[in-house]
């Protein structure tokens, strides 16, 4: 008794000290980070707890609008319900800036990240476009050219275009002082290969670009998931099945118990805090391998929706035999497990860079696969003053030696947080201060 | 009634990450990396990956009537986009944010009915005591129902209808159906919907509602019950980006009920 006592007050004097000493060094530590998950895959998954996230407007005017832009192809049967390219407008209504958000892989226009980062924007007074990944269905079918995604070269060309129509659609309701450009993930990517093209077509002439959690090497991110699904699953692709039930269930041991079921991300935020209160040491090994395990299913749904909708497009017989022709009715069931069964790098492998070797001769795979990194437009991006890059130190999509790459290149226009894995705290206060920052032009006054 | 529980449904349905995950049981192919070139030579074609496809069947759920459900999904599309969804925005234009929650409020009150009634049946008598309280307290602390005070105490809201009873009962789910205007749906629940209507007939009995002349307000409450679960569901069709969206949402509705009926 006395001792648990005096362990009590020893406790509370050496908290009054570290409060003191605190105080004393707060220059130092005045804003240490808080985003609160320290794995990189638990993060990914959870995202931003509420407490920890900026306020960010609620009601963001504009709704959906529709381009028609189909490149002259027909859009099939199988696809009805596709037609017209979507995109996302929230207009100011005075003369402002304009930001292009580009979505990461898989992700459309009012994706919750992009949702996210628009409110942020408008609420500091942007007008914003945001603009679906070209490995998005909508956008596949409507507007790439090759219906091959997965490549920035025809990737880019095909979003820029996107771009060109969608804020041409808009311009008569708007004043543009300037232009922006964002986008996360693989959007992050995208608006550095943007950036290089706008330069060389000027229609935007952008003023400031910022990359978010991007990849530096398409096909090496790709391979990073790909991976993940066969190490955090037991018997790897084949496992899945398995492995889900088992996730189902303990959601249904969950649901009994607290006789709420409710599968958005603050209840999937209480499922983490009281697991982890319930069985500390034991339940991070498992958080973290369901966490790996959902984000490595997560892609690679968003690769199979790409593969299908590129196989179908291309009517190239890799998913669909070629005979046939599928109507608005038809059962996709077989096609859909088919679909989920393709690695990315397959469908690259397979699809992707067989077509664009065949339609530039004499080109290699090699020649082919150094286009789809970074690299590809190092010079450019090193000295690209208005380029920045916010990223995580713990990203998971980033090969070793990646993260020092984008460091080495961009110098002092990166900026690095500690914790967040691969877009987890994009909503948390300081991200969102820091973009806001960035494309204001305040975060370069400051640090003058 | 039955067109909440299928709003509620498809309000989970909408949160569309933990359902593509979920989906991911039904498609559990076998990875095979074998590629070959099919005779134009052009193109490698994965004719293996269909083959697995076809020989997985672990996890299918028995939908024999797919063509005529891809029809009716295709439908409830059109409805929802051309005159449901119009309607239910002319519906929020009208109403202040403060009526369209209690307008909201009341129908779940009353459903609070049937899910007491329910929890009897299956001889829940903690659920029973549970939605019976949060009848009592929302009827009458809350304002005929407008407003839910009862969960603020503590009382979370639960679900039951005639459906989960006849699966408690062992009824298995029969074949998947897509239901006109309500969507989602299997044979057992199509069931119990059609009991959950009979009771709420014997329900407008007992309140003095039945009356033939009465018709105008049984259609306008039935109208308004549906906009207002409408307005409080935020899927849409066709946008969850997944060619597999029919696939998906067979999926999920099966595994939801299943979970609610072992409750």
């Amino acid at each position: 008794m006395y001792d648990l006592c005096f362990r009590l007050r020893a406790i509370c004097v050496a908290g009054r000290a570290l409060l003191l000493v605190a105080t004393l060094f707060s220059p130092c530590f005045a804003q240490a980070y808080d985003y609160p998950i320290d794995n990189p895959y638990v993060a990914t998954v959870l995202g931003t707890p509420v407490e920890f996230s900026a306020d960010l407007p609620v009601d963001v005017p504009g709704e959906a609008r529709t381009l028609d832009i189909a490149h002259g192809s027909e859009i099939p049967e199988v696809f009805w319900y596709e037609r017209g390219l979507k995109f996302g407008f929230a207009p100011q209504p005075r003369r402002a800036p304009l930001v292009f958000i580009i979505a990461g892989t898989g992700s459309h226009y009012k994706g919750e990240t992009i949702i996210t980062l628009g409110r942020a924007l408008y609420g500091a007074g942007f007008h914003v476009i945001s603009i679906s990944s070209p490995t998005q269905l909508n956008f596949l079918v409507n507007a790439s050219r090759s219906h091959l995604p997965g490549m920035p070269s025809s990737d880019v060309a095909d979003l820029y275009d996107v771009m060109l129509a969608a804020y041409e659609s808009v311009r008569d309701e708007i004043e543009v002082s300037e232009f922006h450009l964002t986008g996360y993930s693989l959007g992050g990517s995208h608006a550095a290969f943007l950036a290089k093209l706008d330069e060389e077509r000027g229609a935007f002439d952008f003023k400031r670009v910022l990359m978010i959690n991007p990849a530096v090497n398409l096909y090496n991110s790709a391979r990073i998931f790909d991976q993940l699904l066969e190490d955090a699953i037991p018997g790897g692709a084949r496992g899945v099945g398995k492995f889900l039930d088992g996730v189902i269930r303990d959601l249904a041991v969950l649901y009994r118990e607290t006789d709420v079921l409710r599968l958005d991300g603050e209840f999937v935020y209480s499922v983490y805090e009281q697991t982890k209160s319930r069985f500390p040491p034991a339940a991070d090994a498992r958080e973290i391998q369901v966490a790996q395990a959902l984000i490595a299913i997560a892609f690679r749904i968003a690769s199979a929706n790409m593969v299908f909708g590129a196989d179908v497009m291309n009517g190239s017989g890799y998913i669909v035999p070629r005979n046939a022709a599928l109507g608005k009715y038809d059962s996709l069931t077989t096609y859909a497990r088919a679909s989920h069964a393709v690695r990315f790098t397959e469908y690259a492998d397979d699809l992707v860079i067989p077509a664009l070797m065949a339609s530039n001769p004499g080109t290699t795979r090699e020649e082919i696969l150094r286009t789809v990194s970074l690299l590809a437009i190092e010079g450019y991006l090193a000295s690209a003053e208005h380029i920045g890059v916010v990223t995580n130190e713990d990203e998971i999509i980033l090969g070793p030696g990646e993260l020092d790459y984008l460091k080495q290149v961009f110098g002092t226009r990166i900026k690095t947080y500690p914790r967040g894995g691969h877009c987890g705290n994009i909503a948390h206060r300081d991200n969102v201060k820091f973009m806001i920052e960035f494309f204001t032009g305040q975060g370069q006054e400051d640090a003058r | 009634m039955r067109a909440r529980k299928a709003a509620r449904f498809l309000r989970r349905a909408s949160v569309s990450c933990a359902c593509a995950l979920a989906f991911l049981l039904t498609v559990s192919a076998p990875i095979s990396t074998v590629a070959f070139a099919d005779e134009s030579g052009d193109l490698p074609v994965r004719t293996d990956l269909i083959e697995f496809s076809v020989r997985n069947q672990l996890a299918d759920i028995s939908d024999p009537i797919e063509g005529w459900n891809r029809r009716v999904y295709a439908f409830n599309t059109s409805f929802d986009r051309r005159l449901f969804l119009p309607a239910v925005n002319g519906y929020r234009a009208v109403t202040p944010d403060p009526v369209e929650t209690g307008i909201w409020n009341f129908f779940l009150n009353v459903s609070e009915v049937r899910t007491f009634v329910h929890s009897l049946l299956q001889l829940k008598p903690r659920s029973a005591g549970i939605t019976l309280g949060r009848l009592v307290v929302n009827s009458t602390l809350g304002v005929g129902g407008l407003m839910d005070p009862a969960t603020s105490m503590g009382l979370a809201r639960l679900s039951e209808d005639f459906g989960q009873t006849l699966g408690r009962y062992g009824m298995p789910d029969g074949p998947y159906l897509v239901l006109p205007l309500f969507g989602p749906s299997n044979l057992r629940d199509t069931t119990g919907m059609a009991g959950d209507y009979a009771l709420s007939l014997v329900g407008y009995e007992i309140i003095g509602l039945s009356d033939n002349d009465l018709w105008p307000v049984r259609w306008t409450l039935a109208g308004l019950r549906g906009l207002s679960s409408r307005a409080n569901t935020a899927f849409r069709y066709h946008e969850t980006g997944s060619p597999f969206e029919y696939e998906m949402v067979r999926y999920l509705y099966t595994q939801m009920r299943e979970l609610e009926i072992e409750k």
